[in-house]
């Protein structure tokens, strides 16, 4: 229309309202997850150096490479802009002991979004945490390479002073070691009567926090996770109740476990800061795909994913757990989603708001 | 009976809200500055005889009809129906269906306006008495019921229900307050907010009137904190007047919707409105603000409901405006009558942006119930790329009922209307809250509309 024109009985688009919306986009709540993982990106090419890239990208390429065939074999459009693939392969990759070769961090990329997601029917429609299938997928084939795990600044770095100062302190020249986990799990079958284990294991809990210490690729520092959470709190990616409701549920059976037999129980501060415990309750049990959909849903849900984690450490057979009790609480989300539904405002005796 | 709260006693001096909600940009800066205007009385005036909640009304007059300012041309059809008057003087020229805002073709009665006639008649009509403390101990309230269902009075806020049936006592359902929304939640409308700042006096008036109809003790006006010169004029029109009634000026918190009366009513009595119920049901009746006034016109000046304010806003209209535009009058008049349309104006939308029905044309008269036209630019309505429910939860934290929409939206598409209906489908209000809010840009209250309208399918044939 020219300007000053009489508005012609025209027609014009009509839409459902509401004709606005905000800025918030699904691509950016992508974005904001990668960026929380950006320091723990950090720590692992600081205490990995090139080789930590290496492993991110075969994850992340394998990741797309399911996704770009689950579209085709689907006849959908390209789905990679919604950036799910790029999540998921970091969050893989972070999972993978630092030396894990790459063309199987690749297949697990792989397997992680083609069975973990696009089977299901692509992004939303899937009910188990796609990185922890394929991390599942891995350690059920390569179960030896997964659990092998070095010790940062003993690699490339032959003569660097961390190298020289970890090797004077320790009298150790090991390059692979078990991580702090692990050693715990070997002081327990050992009756807790391994006092040189038991003097290595105190002293790593300080370097626990910062990240120095053995362990999968992204999950050492943390204090890297932690930046990476309050990023995501603060950009109302996630809302606390998950991570709490993982601690609570954690620290609601390792504390009562190591207050009874603190001889073949860890610490609580160990499991706590120790493994993937910070990065499962910030990072992986987070989806929103494949958590309940309510808030109370999502505390519980937390929870679930504490204990489970908890019961697998200290009664069952494995250092980590995260893994099986993020799966396992993922098959339970839509149960939860039943029982956790909101409740309405007005809805039965509440005439108190 | 049910045994309700005692509402706060102390509702000034903080500020109130309610769980969830949002905030889009309010944008009102367009329009708020802008005093009232009346706008040209229309060549034709269109009136149909559906611009109100219930019956359609029926005709009592007959093409080539005579007819004043102020005539009854329409009886009310059934108990929950309005009456409606001609705000023009001039000819009927017919009575035959034309385009209405709903999309259908609704039976309508066409006026031709007699426009120098009319004005005379608008120049010589006195102008109210404002004062809020106007006498009205000779109102009994059975007479101002009367004079608000004679003159056709209906919720100027948009829902259009009319307004007598809100003032009839119901002894299991006594009124104890009386609440005022003008917090005027949708971004871009002003019309409300510029009524209390100039005629704080005739709104307080017909508060006082709706208390006296109800035997309500209380009366309470809600007004957003982003609109603070309202707020002072209500507050300043109260204080300098002799008003004896409890009246308590509300001040809320910005955040959409806070007008939707079972946020407000929480908000200011902490009493929930249960679901599939209404506010009587805890002792309230609430009115919009344009509304108390015109019921105040009703009764005390015996003036029937001819005309309201509305605001013409939006980036894809040159002139904005607050307008006393009379019911009835062409939105294409009016829009022309200020320069038209922008170049790049795209959607013409009748109300705010994120309630308000969007117009295929312009073509289209102002309702009763029409508080403004948003027009929005191409710009401002692309279309969005949509991606799929990642289950983020944002839109059932920010329901402000407490509802799950991505759940009900899903059902709705899955066609599964009795899951749906579990899930408390109805109690939504399509506020729109969750479609703004998603990140997804996923159009849940448009499923949810169309779960609605496959529930009503379902129940008709059951």
């Amino acid at each position: 229309m020219a300007a000053g024109e009489k508005a012609r009985p025209g027609l014009f688009a009509v839409q459902s309202s509401p004709h606005v919306a905000g800025n918030l986009t699904t691509p950016r709540v992508m974005i904001d997850v990668l960026i929380a993982l950006l320091p723990a990106t950090l720590v692992s090419l600081w205490l990995f150096r090139g080789y930590a890239v290496l492993l991110l990208v075969s994850s992340v390429a394998g990741a797309m490479a399911a996704e770009v065939l689950g579209n085709r074999l689907m006849g959908r459009k390209n789905s990679l802009g919604d950036l799910s693939a790029v999540v998921t392969g970091i969050i893989l990759a972070f999972c993978l002991p630092p030396r894990f070769p790459f063309y199987f961090a690749f297949l697990g990329g792989a397997v992680s979004t083609g069975i973990g997601k696009m089977v299901f029917g692509g992004l939303g429609a899937n009910i188990f945490n796609p990185a922890m299938v394929g991390r599942a997928f891995l350690t059920a084939c390569f179960g030896t390479m997964m659990t092998t795990w070095s010790v940062p600044g003993v690699l490339e770095t032959v003569g660097s002073p961390a190298a020289l100062a970890y090797g004077a302190q320790h009298g150790v020249e090991a390059i692979t070691q078990a991580t702090p986990l692990g050693l715990a799990k070997q002081i327990l079958k050992s009756g807790g009567s391994d006092p040189e284990k038991l003097r290595q294991l105190a002293s790593l809990l300080p370097r626990l926090a910062i990240g120095n210490v053995g362990g999968s690729l992204g999950e050492t520092s943390a204090i890297a996770i932690l930046l990476g959470g309050i990023w995501m709190l603060i950009r109302r990616t996630i809302t606390w109740h998950i991570p709490v409701g993982v601690l609570v549920g954690a620290l609601v059976f390792a504390l009562p476990s190591w207050l009874l037999s603190p001889q073949s129980v860890a610490h609580p501060g160990i499991h706590i800061l120790g493994g993937a415990m910070l990065f499962g309750a910030f990072i992986i049990a987070t989806d929103p795909v494949t958590c309940p959909l309510s808030i109370k849903g999502r505390f519980w849900f937390g929870v679930g994913v504490g204990l489970l984690t908890m019961l697998i450490r200290i009664v069952g057979g494995y250092p980590e757990g995260v893994m099986y009790a993020v799966l396992l609480m993922n098959a339970a989300t839509p149960f939860l989603d039943r029982w956790t539904e909101t409740r309405p405002l007005g809805l039965g005796d509440e005439q108190n708001a | 009976m049910a045994v309700l709260n005692p509402i706060p006693s102390r509702l000034e001096g903080r500020k109130l809200s309610f769980k969830g909600g949002t905030h889009p940009p309010g944008h009102k800066e367009i329009s708020r500055e802008q005093a009232i205007e009346r706008a040209p009385v229309p060549p034709e005036i269109r009136l149909p005889l559906s611009m109100h909640a219930g019956a359609p009304a029926t005709p009592v007059v007959a093409k080539k009809d005579e007819v004043s300012r102020g005539q009854l041309v329409a009886e009310p059809g059934g108990f929950v129906s309005a009456p409606i008057h001609s705000p023009v003087v001039g000819v009927i020229k017919d009575i035959l269906p034309q385009p209405h805002q709903s999309g259908r073709m609704v039976p309508t009665i066409v006026i031709q306006t007699d426009v120098e006639k009319t004005e005379e008649a608008l120049s010589q009509e006195t102008a109210p008495d404002e004062r809020a403390d106007i006498d009205i101990s000779d109102q009994a309230p059975e007479k101002i019921l009367g004079a608000v269902k004679d003159a056709g009075i209906v919720g100027l806020g948009g829902a259009a229900f009319p307004a007598f049936i809100k003032l009839t006592p119901n002894k299991q359902k006594p009124i104890d307050i009386v609440i005022l929304n003008g917090t005027e939640c949708e971004p871009y409308l002003t019309a409300d907010h510029r009524l209390m700042v100039e005629r704080p006096g005739i709104v307080i008036a017909g508060l006082r009137l709706a208390m006296r109809a109800t035997g309500a003790q209380r009366g309470a006006i809600g007004i957003e904190d982003n609109k603070p010169d309202a707020i002072a004029s209500i507050r300043r029109a109260l204080r300098e007047s002799q008003v004896a009634e409890r009246i308590d000026v509300c001040e809320l918190k910005t955040k959409y919707p806070q007008g939707g009366e079972r946020n407000l009513i929480p908000a200011i009595t902490g009493r929930a409105v249960p679901v599939g119920g209404f506010p009587p049901d805890v002792g309230v009746a609430i009115f919009n603000v344009g509304t108390a006034a015109a019921m105040a016109e009703a009764v005390l000046h015996g003036k029937p409901l001819m005309e309201r304010v509305l605001t013409l806003t939006g980036r894809g209209l040159r002139n904005p405006g607050n307008l006393l535009a009379l019911i009835g009058t062409p939105l294409q008049f009016l829009i022309d009558q200020r320069g038209g349309l922008t170049e790049d104006a795209s959607i013409a939308i009748l109300g705010g942006p994120m309630m308000g029905p969007a117009a295929a044309s312009l073509d289209l008269p102002v309702l009763k119930g029409m508080s403004g036209v948003t027009v929005l630019t191409r710009e401002q309505t692309e279309p969005r790329r949509e991606y799929p429910c990642i289950r983020c939860g944002r839109c059932v934290d920010t329901c402000p009922l407490g509802l799950m929409p991505a759940l009900l939206a899903r059902l709705s598409q899955r066609r599964r209307a009795e899951d749906a209906l579990r899930c408390h489908l109805l109690a939504c209000v399509e506020c729109g809250t969750c479609s703004y809010t998603c990140p997804s840009n996923i159009p849940l209250v448009q499923y949810i509309r169309s779960g609605k309208a496959l529930a009503r399918q379902l129940q008709q044939k059951g």
